[in-house]
């Protein structure tokens, strides 16, 4: 084992594991709480559902699911029980961004090629998406959510941390303290009384998937990654700027750490647009930014290293 | 990105410069009627009337004893990466010369220290990459790895596009 300047603390074993693909990814959730053989079994059902259940509302690539109704027709909806502190995170973002994070960027990245059925074949021209105040309202107290017009929502910015805390809800509502919930990268480590055991997670080389550029050390909390490596046809990623209706290249890759996998994934993904400074003002969070001029920005107390 | 502190700087420079030249020019135009030969650009003075003075004779030339002695101020607004900044440019001429200068930056927010990240510059040849393989983590975090059914499509498109 070669040595480096800070080699990852001793890794707490879990006494139970298991992966499944969804979201689009690869999920892995670990437990390091003694468990039973028999509640093994129903807590990875009941997490399983709870997945199957957010993909059935919020996936743009199940044709049944609640988001395409919205972009079929307008009219009054019930509000999901889950959506409001989704929807109150893309808000707070699109109004930081000048509406460049928004939800509704899902007609974009379908003329872009990126549709369910993954065709990768651009429109020569793609749609802007439309207005917040012209598309969407919603309510908590009347349980209800308006659409003005019909509209393509695409929550691929924020869902998947989003998801990752609902999972670690459903951990600690069945009474586990110590787990860990990986969605392809973006992970949520819950460890409130053992600080003995933090999780080292590698940061992936946006450049050579085979390599890590350096590591994030969380003791409780989320580390969310973005980058546009994996996710790119033609001219474009994951990530398209609703204004110039292209992909950021400036930004080759971008981690932020903060309390929750749903503000560090909203964060990673307003990073592309926003400059930290300004999202400093509103949110705790750490990050790091990877350049495409050779800088990286590291913010002073990320909780992890560059290799240098 | 490091340009925003940068920038910031820039246009709070260029802010104070600005004012000075308004305060400059209010006290040039304030002689206009009096000299034919300043010919000052007057242009929209944004700038308060002067807060105390002293006369001046009225037939002196254009030249700089003509700016009548006071202290001026006046408050500019700018864009910052932050938001809407205003300072506020406080200047004393006497005998046309500028004997004090004083500006105050309100800041829009209340934390108003400028924030600073650290930077790693040509981190390509700095950097020891080194492999997963060898680091022994169990977990690794950067773009969402993509299922099967997204790489097969990759593939596919790529394969159509050497064709």
């Amino acid at each position: 084992m070669p040595s480096s300047p800070s080699s990852p603390r001793p890794k707490p074993n879990p006494s139970f594991s298991f992966s499944l693909e969804a979201t689009g990814t690869h999920w892995q959730v670990e437990l390091y709480d003694p468990i039973t053989a028999d509640r093994t079994q129903i807590i990875q059902e009941v997490i399983t559902q709870r997945i199957r259940d957010f993909e059935q509302t919020y996936s743009r690539f199940r044709p049944d699911s609640f988001l395409n109704q919205l972009a079929q027709s307008a009219g009054e909806y019930n509000l999901p029980a889950d959506a409001a502190p989704l929807l109150d995170l893309y808000r707070e973002l699109y109004d930081i961004s000048d509406g460049l994070v928004t939800p509704f960027i899902g007609q974009t990245l379908v003329d872009a090629g990126y549709d369910p059925e993954y065709s990768f074949q651009p429109q020569p021209t793609l749609r802007q998406p439309p207005l917040w105040e012209d598309t969407l309202s919603y309510s908590v107290e009347s349980s209800s959510l308006t659409m003005k017009q019909p509209a393509q929502l695409d929550f691929g910015g924020i869902g998947k941390g989003y998801l990752v805390d609902l999972v670690s809800d459903v951990l600690r509502e069945h009474g586990y303290e110590h787990y860990c919930v990986d969605a392809g990268g973006d992970v949520s480590y819950t460890n409130p009384s053992s600080p003995a055991f933090p999780m080292t997670i590698g940061l992936e080389d946006p450049d050579d998937t085979r390599n890590i550029i350096g590591t994030a050390t969380i003791a409780h909390g989320a580390l969310c990654g973005s980058s546009g490596n994996r996710r790119r046809w033609h001219d474009y990623h994951h990530i398209i700027n609703p204004e110039t209706l292209t992909s950021p290249e400036n930004i080759r890759a971008i981690w932020a750490t903060a309390e929750t996998a749903l503000l560090a994934d909203g964060l990673a993904t307003a990073l592309y647009f926003v400059p930290a400074a300004i999202l400093k003002k509103q949110y705790t969070f750490e990050y790091i930014l990877v350049m495409d001029t050779q800088t990286i920005e590291i913010s002073p107390d990320f909780p992890g290293q560059i290799f240098t | 990105m490091q340009t925003s502190d940068h920038r910031k700087q820039l246009v709070f420079g260029l802010a104070i410069l600005v004012i000075i030249a308004v305060i400059v020019t209010a006290s040039l135009s304030a002689n206009s009627q009096k000299t034919e030969e300043t010919s000052p650009a007057a242009e929209a003075v944004t700038s308060s009337s002067p807060v105390s003075e002293t006369t001046t004779s009225p037939n002196a030339p254009a030249s700089i004893q003509a700016y009548k002695d006071g202290t001026y101020s006046a408050t500019g607004t700018y864009s910052s990466p932050g938001g809407s900044e205003s300072i506020t440019v406080t200047v004393t001429l006497t005998n046309g010369i500028i004997s004090a200068t004083n500006s105050t930056p309100k800041a829009a927010s209340s934390d108003s220290r400028e924030y600073q990240a650290k930077f790693i510059n040509g981190y390509k040849s700095l950097i020891i990459g080194k492999s997963i393989d060898a680091a022994n983590l169990s977990r690794v975090s950067g773009s969402s790895l993509t299922s099967t059914g997204f790489n097969n499509a990759l593939k596919s498109i790529k394969s159509q596009a050497k064709t």
